[in-house]
């Protein structure tokens, strides 16, 4: 079991499923890390944590307003292809000129960064509509939605 | 002592073996079927079809199932279908859920120990049905099992989350909805039965309040994946 995310009085904020991402995109568990290194990657980590903070806003933003302005958008499948090239990209970006540039730049590594994004971006889309359906009991697609996940 | 340990359960590795359980996700092509036949030819993306997943779409009976593989492109319903045409067909594999242990449930809860390898063996040690919570906890979304590096692999496209939520939970098990006959090849015995477990895994105690509760899965791959045979 990778991690539990509990919220009180509404859904998970960005920040949070910004830090649940970056770390397990760049776990800090390499015991070889010492002194500077491990210093420079808590740090990567955190930059990778606030980069994406933007991106997990946008998904969860992104996803109230189209289920604010289409009745049936549970209906349709969850999308965020595009959200998780523009977070690839950024990681990438941020990536150069640090320890971890070469790292990043594999194509293995980042289908597996990009499949980590896919799983928290649909995971936070998912919960946006899930609140959806808690909160507008009447919208068929909604509640259709949430008795089927 | 009573709780949950985290571990695969014992039965769910022999049912792997005896063809008991279908991770694969589902599969949505447009094909052909023939009224009074259980053929169903022209396949156009047959991939991840296997037999046992169950067919529905225009013209499929209620619980047909996949009989045969015919070819890469063709295969043989359990049940004759009701209309000829060209529909988009679905076929889905084994319907999993997830349910939540109560915070401090009485029974014993392992791989290994009988009574945890069915969802029924959860009783009372359930969550109890309220806010945020209904019993027989969320259905899962499968995904197709691979292989990564040396290891077969799969897991669940969307992490289960549970909003609205006021609840406190120690764990969770992961089961098999969709029902099979297992024979016990130790007595002898045949059971007709769903609800079998995966797997179960302790995460020590989570409260919620009016919020969102929500199991991350460990990144799908080699040696970290939720479900993995090395």
């Amino acid at each position: 079991m990778s991690k539990i995310l509990v919220t009180n009085n509404g859904p998970h904020p960005p920040e949070k499923w910004a830090m649940t991402s970056a770390e397990e995109i760049f776990p800090m568990q390499d015991a070889a890390l010492t002194g500077e290194h491990l210093i420079a990657a808590q740090r990567f980590q955190l930059d990778l944590a606030e980069l994406l903070e933007d991106h997990h806003g946008n998904v969860q933003t992104g996803e109230k307003d189209s289920l604010t302005s289409h009745d049936d958008h549970c209906d349709s499948a969850l999308d965020v292809e595009h959200h998780v090239k523009a977070a690839l990209a950024a990681v990438v970006e941020k990536s150069k000129g640090t320890a971890w540039e070469a790292h990043f730049a594999k194509p293995d590594v980042q289908a597996a960064v990009s499949k980590v994004l896919d799983s928290h971006f649909k995971s936070s889309a998912h919960i946006e509509r899930l609140w959806h359906a808690d909160k507008n009991p009447n919208n068929g697609a909604a509640r259709t939605y949430k008795s089927t996940h | 002592m009573a709780g949950v340990t985290s571990g695969m359960a014992q039965t769910f590795k022999a049912e792997i073996l005896q063809g008991g359980h279908c991770f694969n996700g589902t599969v949505t092509t447009v094909c052909t079927t023939i009224n009074n036949s259980t053929a169903i030819t022209a396949i156009i993306s047959g991939s991840g079809i296997s037999v046992g997943m169950g067919i529905s779409g225009t013209g499929i009976p209620t619980n047909a199932v996949v009989a045969a593989i015919v070819s890469a492109s063709a295969v043989t319903s359990s049940l004759q279908s009701t209309a000829s045409g060209s529909p988009t067909l679905t076929f889905t594999g084994d319907l999993y859920k997830m349910a939540l242990f109560s915070a401090a449930p009485n029974g014993t809860y392992t791989g290994g120990e009988v009574g945890s390898q069915n969802y029924v063996g959860m009783g009372s040690d359930e969550v109890p049905t309220g806010t945020g919570y209904t019993a027989a906890g969320n259905l899962l979304v499968n995904v197709t099992p691979s292989v990564n590096s040396t290891q077969g692999i799969t897991t669940f496209s969307v992490n289960p989350s549970w909003t609205t939520a006021t609840f406190s939970t120690s764990g969770c098990m992961i089961y098999n909805t969709s029902t099979r006959v297992i024979g016990n090849t130790s007595t002898g015995s045949t059971t007709e039965t769903s609800g079998r477990a995966a797997a179960v895994y302790y995460f020590g105690t989570q409260t919620v309040s009016s919020g969102t509760f929500t199991v991350v899965m460990p990144t799908a791959v080699a040696n970290t994946s939720i479900l993995q045979i090395r």
